[in-house]
């Protein structure tokens, strides 16, 4: 192999493979792939295969589009895992991949998806070098879940889960960078402290360019353990970018964003049939300027979140009610990094991206609760500084997470779930203020978030031996600010429900119903920054509107077994705008994913 | 540890987390921005005749009620040319908001009257105005690298090399940089299919300046030179294709390929390194540039019958950044 190209923005090679090429299984005929044994115990393999097929139908109100469109492409991740000694792991993954429809080879890549190689150093510090995991604190480093969600049915999230997800590398609440990171423990054995733990890291946030200077991420944290008293920890975080890479000889500005924590968490009562635990952190942010002669020197902020969290262990339940204040300029750019780029192109989207019948005014899509499901372009993998765009109608109240500055109120959780997994149940709602006005003088926003949702095995519950489940889930986030006219007044309201099932009608085969539908309407405003990361202007986007989108989901699921499985499903969506009504839009995808994994 | 010990704990760790802002305000007042302006004082500037030749600058003011979302527009009575600058505050400050003759885009001012216009986006009835006149222009090529402007050509114009039309010969495309430009035009002559319909070699010896040393004195750090050209386009539907070869004392040649398929002047800037070389083996090496090649090809149908054509000026070099119009 040869290589021909690395591409710096994706860190990935393209490799030219030789003559004779591996040709991938078809979509419509299943196979079955051999796993593959390795003859010596270091090196281990394992694939995950996907092949995916879209078929896009538009309404026919739309004359600028051709009105279906099919796309699809077949993959296989190839998974090294290469033991040399006791002390070392490197973890590779291969992709080949081929777009349906090419031929001879023609529009196929293969590239190298993920390394990192982990070890023991004297059996005390571990270290990972290369593309690697990382979370702190919600408040310090923490990949806040995606938008446009809750309790979402099956029919959506095994799309959201196994493509997008899986594409861009989101697991949990972590950041998937590159760089490196090192832990290691202190043993203490007091009976004050169990353990002292060390974590640091350094990654590589952005490779210079013209205008911009390159830039890296350091941090670490320092936990102290008493593991049936207390934790408390300390986290650091510093996006900063190295001054003079960037290639224009002026203007050669550049900044830091440090941004400091404490966290506790200790245990106040601990009993068997009750555990009551006191949460607290707190910390610190700046946004230092260097070489700027007009940059401000006061973008600095903190914040502290307290509050209580009570285990009734026997029933089940669990509620935590805090108490938060964050700083209109609290800039924490690992905790408030959306993992949604609302700021993504209309050019960019995959699906439609511009619709109507006027070719010299056409309505422009922006990124909707369709894309977030079926299209992996419009994430964010990469922690950026400032706020991100978000949208409003997905949640105003907190979109950047508990990070979200200009904002103190409670938050009330209660989470119910069944020893034996028939059932859960968990309410919350957060009542928040900003902490100063925002584009007012004097009036500050209010704001009121209720959440529910639910789910159930039915099939538990009545002794079944079929599965058959149900998820529900409702959302209501309103914003208020009172105004003498209609400048200043806002009153944003957005219902989000998600709502699903799968029963199981032959073994292993499922039928899979769906539904999510966001409501959204009143003013607000959102701000636009400048380089120094304050807002100068109001955006008026969100002005009176008025629209409901909808998207309904059916189809059935094959379970080879639990992470195999193939699906037809049918999604519709349905965008409707009753202000203009014109911008109204309409379409639906047909799709068959095969998924394989072992 | 007891209970209460364990408040009195949790108690000081979070008072001494308690987070107090000195902000009092964020953002400006949408009320402010959204209402209609009240001004106080109307737009004046610290001069009226300003001579950017000697790097005079004019700064300008205007003092309104409340925040405003304001836009200055200066725009020349002749050329066209314009420049703009927006902000939000309730004053124009002439110490922050000062014009030294640049223009945003093309064309570049040139001596004539020109009317500087502030307007409100959010308030679009109120505008106020002034009427300046720009007595010397600004040298936009200041620390440039002179190849040609096509206005006194000191190079020896060889016999079948196109014309340097003047506007209002052929064509009429206004003055980019003020003064004429060169109109290229043709059909492919090589026959067999070859796309080749007109050229021009500027040597560093021939050029404006004429560089003695046979080479552009450029910077040896090649990440800082840019090459700038105006090219006047046609249209999308444009069939004429642009190749600008940089050869580097006979041992290496570069070339970038332009598409004008824009309508009207348009500053196309593009970085040394982004040219492509004949030969990968080759290093960077501006400092041995000694020739600048400006080729015109058709990918016209039919090639050998349908005429292309374009119009260029103001080839130089720049150091760190894009030349300012």
């Amino acid at each position: 192999m040869t290589i021909i190209s690395m591409n710096p923005l994706q860190n990935t090679w393209k490799f030219s493979l030789s003559a004779t090429r591996t040709v991938l299984v078809a979509l419509l005929g299943l196979t079955y792939m051999q796993q593959v044994q390795a003859q010596d115990e270091k090196v281990k393999f394992g694939i995950y295969g996907r092949g995916l097929q879209q078929s896009d139908r538009l309404d026919k109100r739309d004359t600028l589009n051709v009105d279906r469109t099919s796309t699809g492409s077949v993959l296989m991740d190839l998974g090294f895992k290469i033991t040399p000694d006791k002390k070392t792991e490197i973890n590779a993954i291969l992709r080949l991949r081929s777009q349906l429809g090419s031929f001879y080879a023609a529009g196929d890549e293969s590239i190298l998806r993920w390394i990192y190689i982990r070890g023991i150093i004297a059996k005390t510090v571990n270290y990972e070098l290369g593309d690697i995991r990382l979370q702190l604190s919600p408040y310090t480093m923490y990949n806040n879940d995606g938008d446009a969600q809750i309790s979402e049915a099956a029919v959506f999230s095994d799309f959201r889960r196994d493509y997008i997800q899986y594409e861009n590398f989101n697991k949990g609440n972590s950041w998937w960078q590159q760089g490196a990171h090192a832990d290691f423990s202190i043993g203490a054995k007091t009976s004050f402290l169990d353990q002292v733990k060390f974590d640091v890291f350094f990654l590589r946030n952005r490779n210079q360019t013209a205008l911009d200077p390159a830039s890296f991420q350091t941090g670490g944290r320092v936990s102290l353990l008493k593991t049936s008293r207390y934790n408390l920890a300390a986290n650091y975080i510093n996006l900063y970018e190295i001054g003079g890479t960037q290639s224009l000889i002026a203007p050669k500005t550049y900044f830091h964003n440090p941004v400091g924590s404490g966290e506790l968490t200790a245990v106040l009562l601990n009993r068997a049939a009750m555990r009551l635990n006191l949460l607290a952190e707190g910390g610190l942010s700046q946004m230092n300027f260097f070489k700027d002669t007009l940059a401000p020197t006061n973008v600095n902020g903190a914040f502290f979140d307290a509050g209580l969290s009570v285990d009734l262990v026997k029933l089940g339940i669990n509620v935590k009610a805090t108490y938060r204040s964050v700083d209109p300029y609290f800039y924490s750019s690992g905790a408030q990094s959306k993992r949604v780029n609302f700021a993504t192109s209309s050019n960019d989207l995959a699906t439609f991206p511009i619709y109507g019948n006027d070719p010299l005014n056409p309505f422009s899509r922006s990124v909707s609760m369709f894309d977030m499901i079926h299209d992996p372009g419009v994430m964010n993998t990469q922690i950026t500084a400032g706020l991100m765009a978000y949208n409003p109608v997905y949640g105003n109240a907190t979109p950047f997470g508990v990070a979200t500055p200009n904002r103190t109120g409670v938050d009330i959780k209660a989470t119910w779930n069944d020893k034996n997994e028939k059932a859960g149940l968990a309410v919350n709602t957060a009542m928040l203020q900003e902490v100063v006005p925002a584009g007012s003088l004097t009036e500050k926003r209010s704001f009121m978030v209720i959440g529910l949702k639910a789910n159930a095995n039915i099939h538990k519950i009545i002794g079944w031996e079929k599965r058959i489940v149900l998820h529900g889930g409702f959302r209501m986030d309103q914003t208020n600010r009172p105004g003498v006219d209609s400048i200043d007044f806002v009153d944003l309201s957005s219902n989000l429900v998600d709502a699903g099932l799968e029963l199981e009608l032959i073994k292993k085969l499922d039928l899979l119903a769906g539904i999510k539908m966001n409501m959204a309407s009143g003013t607000e405003y959102t701000a636009l920054y400048n380089n120094y990361f304050q807002p100068i202007n109001w955006n008026t986007t969100f002005y009176k509107i008025d629209q409901t989108e909808t998207m309904i989901g059916y189809g059935a699921r094959y379970r080879f077994s639990n992470a195999s499985y193939l699906t037809l499903q049918h999604h519709l969506y349905n965008l409707e705008d009753a202000k203009t009504s014109a911008r109204s839009v309409k379409f639906d995808r047909i799709s068959l994913m095969f998924n394989l994994s072992f | 540890m007891k209970i209460g010990r364990n408040w009195i704990l949790a108690v000081t760790f979070v008072g001494l987390l308690s987070a107090c802002s000195d902000v009092e305000r964020l953002g400006p007042d949408q009320k402010a921005i959204f209402s209609k302006v009240v001004v106080k004082e109307g737009l004046t500037a610290t001069t009226s005749n300003p001579n950017f030749s000697t790097g005079q600058k004019v700064g300008f003011k205007a003092v309104f009620e409340r925040d405003a979302y304001w836009v200055l527009t200066i725009t020349g009575n002749n050329s066209g040319a314009k420049y703009t600058v927006e902000g939000i505050s309730n004053e124009i400050d002439p110490s922050k908001i000062v014009w030294d003759g640049r223009a945003s885009s093309l064309p570049a001012f040139a001596l004539e009257p020109v009317t500087a216009k502030v307007s409100f986006p959010n308030s679009p009835g109120d505008t106020l105005r002034l009427n300046m006149t720009v007595a010397g222009r600004r040298n936009m090529d200041a620390g440039a690298v002179i190849v040609t402007n096509f206005s006194a050509p000191k190079i020896a114009w060889q016999k079948d090399w196109p014309p340097i039309e003047y506007p209002g010969t052929t064509t009429n495309y206004g003055f980019p940089d003020g003064n004429n430009y060169c109109y290229m035009s043709g059909t492919p002559w090589q026959g067999a299919g070859s796309p080749y319909v007109n050229f021009l070699n500027i040597r560093a010896v021939n050029s404006d300046v004429s560089y003695t040393s046979g080479f552009f004195p450029l910077y040896a750090d090649y990440n800082k030179v840019y090459f700038n050209i105006m090219v006047y386009g046609n249209g999308p539907s444009n069939k004429t294709w642009l190749q600008i070869g940089l050869q580097e004392n006979g041992v290496a040649a570069r070339n970038y390929n332009i598409r004008p398929n824009w309508t009207g002047w348009k500053l196309v800037t593009i970085k040394y390194t982004d040219f492509v070389p004949d030969n990968e083996e080759i290093s960077y090496n501006p400092q041995k540039i000694n020739l600048v090649s400006l080729v015109l090809l058709s990918d016209a149908v039919p090639l050998a019958t349908t005429p292309v054509s374009v119009a260029v000026d103001h080839m130089v070099f720049t150091h760190g950044g894009p030349l300012q119009p």
